[in-house]
């Protein structure tokens, strides 16, 4: 079985939508047909576990501690989401002292030790569970395991809002890190969400002017935008949004997601 | 050469500007260096004039490059930059040909006064130069590198002077060929300046990263000042010769280490192990105090001054001033007052300052000075930004964090 393809979904700053969407997008591809994984790489504020509504019996953090292997993190929630596919979840623990414990652990040769435990139970799930592909939620901004997840991707997105103080802080992080990242052969692109336009507002064209064409977008941020995705008031402001993707296919922002998770696919 | 890569991280400094920082900057100090050194001595050796008249052309040099400074950094403050380099450097060329003309005491006299006053009026712009010319990540490396090239230009005019048995004109030639090629700063680069705000001479002195920097400068030149003048070099006048090559070489090679460790681990590690080192070497010396030892304390003694001029002279001072557009007048407090006048002083008073105490107990002594600098600068603020620091290490992190996601690759 061939090798499958990691994806990592980034932000600048929290509430940009990035859990929703790589959720939606990972059961999307399941429901399609493949084999998917979702890792909880938010490791210092995670929200998975609550998006999914499930307890597992063991972390990503165990596995980084080296206390567990892959196979006891994993959660598979195909059969219960009546997916054509495999989706696999792997989260992160929300205890506080677990939180606390990475938020602490700098030093060079613990993150490097933790780091090889995860290379290897992602090549585990490549070789033995036959994953197609692996989606890592990772956690907003500049920190450590941020940047080790994207650094184990091979395609890297950013999602961002058109906001002024969104693209400032991410053209900054794209100086910073993903500069870095691409000379090693990494790709990155951009998925623009919470984009206004979808409100009845537009039709007054109030905020109309603010929100820049893609193409002026692209060219100040210097990288592709591989979707746009409008702002949804019922989805934002759902209680409990879960994978609408595949359960309101009809919804269009779950037709926006298709046409997202069709453009990855075609990278 | 790729494990080498790093050696360039962050690295903005366009090439033209480069080589115009190292015609400016390397050529002037080069020039000083030579002129200060080397040239003075055998001018009035040439001449056969008494010892007093050179220690009056010293003198003479000295005072005036430290208030042409004070002058120059004044006019530099009012007029565009780019005239005032074509200026200075058209006097300072105009002086030292006319070394190759004109001779006898009188006149010798004269152009160390008018050196001096070229000196002191322009090395501060040079300086201001390199600095702006920089950003924070590289000012220590492109330091360091300007410096190691102005070594590289005096030691080469040696050698030079040597092959072809020439003596002073064969310095005098390398002195003018040194400045005459300064001006090709002007053609490859505008060497204009955005006009800052300026400062007052009081708010440089007492700003607080100023003083933790200068206090230890001036200790580190005290003290050397009290060992050399006072004692060491008519206790070992037999292994001074030797010694001083030896030092100035330890000086050579260590210039560009400080510069590059300056810009990976912050200004005050090169600074505090330079200071450290220097403090260790007065107290073995101090135990120790014969010939070989005192050969020894000068090996360290020249490490330590490169690791101790790069890192506070060029690079802290540039780190301080970045923001202002005074910026002479730091170098010219820090990098000329301070070294300068302090030797100025101890050679006014050398011939009482004897001190009939023997060297290893002045060591001793000086030894605690020195160690006792480095509090100031232990708990002066980094002028490396904390965030760049932070920035590369992240940068670190992401490169070794992808050698391993390469080596989990080809292990599939």
């Amino acid at each position: 079985m061939g090798r499958g393809t990691t994806v990592a979904f980034h932000s600048y700053k929290g509430g940009t939508g990035k859990t929703t969407l790589i959720s939606n997008l990972a059961a999307l591809y399941a429901a399609s047909g493949s084999r998917v994984c979702l890792l909880d790489f938010d490791l210092y504020a995670p929200s998975l576990m609550s998006y999914f509504k499930k307890i597992p019996t063991a972390y990503v953090n165990d596995l980084l501690n080296g206390e567990v292997d892959i196979s006891r993190i994993l959660v598979d929630v195909s059969a219960e989401l009546e997916l054509k596919g495999k989706l696999l979840l792997g989260f992160s623990s929300n205890k506080k002292e677990d939180v606390n414990a990475i938020e602490i652990k700098h030093e060079l040769k613990w993150q490097l030790t933790a780091m090889r435990r995860f290379l290897s139970a992602k090549n585990q799930l490549f070789e033995q569970y036959g994953i197609e592909h692996l989606f890592l939620d990772t956690s907003p901004g500049i920190r450590y395991w941020s940047i080790n997840a994207l650094a184990a991707a091979d395609n890297l997105f950013l999602v961002m809002k058109d906001s002024d103080m969104d693209i400032e802080g991410t053209m900054r992080m794209i100086n910073d890190i993903y500069d870095s990242l691409v000379k090693f052969g990494s790709k990155f692109f951009v998925v623009l969400n919470k984009v206004p336009g979808a409100s009845p507002i537009i039709e007054n064209r109030f905020g109309a002017d603010d929100t820049a064409s893609i193409a002026d977008f692209e060219k100040q941020i210097k990288s592709r935008v591989v979707g746009s995705i409008p702002c949804f008031c019922d989805v934002q402001f759902s209680k409990h949004e879960f994978l609408w993707a595949v359960k309101q296919p009809e919804h269009p922002f779950s037709k926006k997601l298709i046409e997202v998770a069709e453009a990855i696919r075609n990278l | 050469m790729s494990s080498l890569k790093f050696l360039t991280r962050d690295v903005k400094i366009p090439l033209r500007r480069l080589f115009a920082v190292m015609l400016l900057f390397s050529n002037t100090l080069a020039a000083f260096y030579i002129f200060h050194y080397y040239l003075l001595d055998l001018m009035f050796k040439q001449i056969g004039a008494d010892s007093f008249y050179f220690f009056v052309a010293r003198m003479l040099f000295l005072s005036l490059a430290v208030s042409s400074g004070i002058i120059g950094s004044l006019i530099v403050e009012r007029v565009d930059q780019r005239k005032f380099l074509w200026s200075w450097l058209f006097f300072g060329l105009l002086v030292t040909v006319s070394l190759v003309f004109f001779v006898g005491l009188e006149f010798a006299l004269f152009s160390c006064a008018m050196l001096g006053v070229s000196m002191g009026l322009g090395f501060p712009t040079c300086q201001a130069f390199l600095t702006e010319s920089t950003t924070v990540e590289e000012r220590g490396r492109v330091a360091g590198i300007a410096i190691f090239v102005a070594f590289a230009a005096v030691v080469l005019s040696f050698v030079l002077a040597d092959s072809f048995n020439m003596g002073l004109s064969s310095l005098i030639w390398a002195i003018i060929l040194l400045k005459a090629t300064s001006f090709l700063a002007l053609k490859i680069d505008p060497c204009r300046r955005e006009k800052g705000p300026t400062l007052p001479w009081l708010s440089v002195v007492v700003s607080k990263g100023f003083l933790s920097f200068a206090l230890p400068w001036l200790i580190f030149h005290l003290a050397n000042g009290i060992l050399v003048f006072g004692s060491l070099s008519s206790e070992f006048a037999n292994v001074e010769a030797l010694g001083s090559t030896v030092e100035l070489f330890g000086t050579i090679l260590t210039v560009v280490v400080a510069g590059f460790a300056a810009d990976f681990f912050g200004r005050k590690q090169p600074l505090l192990v330079g200071l450290i080192m220097l403090g260790i070497s007065y107290i073995f010396f101090g135990l120790v105090a014969t010939p070989e030892s005192y050969f020894i304390y000068l090996i360290v003694e020249g490490v330590a001054w490169g690791l101790i001029a790069v890192t506070y002279m060029q690079v802290i001072l540039g780190d301080l001033s970045a923001a202002s557009g005074s910026k002479e007048k730091f170098f010219v407090l820090g990098g000329i007052m301070i070294p300068l006048l302090t030797f100025q002083i101890f050679s006014l008073v050398q011939d009482w300052s004897k001190l009939t105490v023997p060297a290893s107990t002045l060591s001793r002594f000086l030894s605690i000075a020195i160690l006792l600098s480095v509090v100031p600068v232990f708990r002066a603020s980094e002028t490396l930004p904390e965030s760049k620091m932070r920035e590369r290490k992240l940068k670190q992190h992401v490169e070794k964090v992808r050698k391993l996601v390469e080596e989990s690759r080809k292990g599939e």
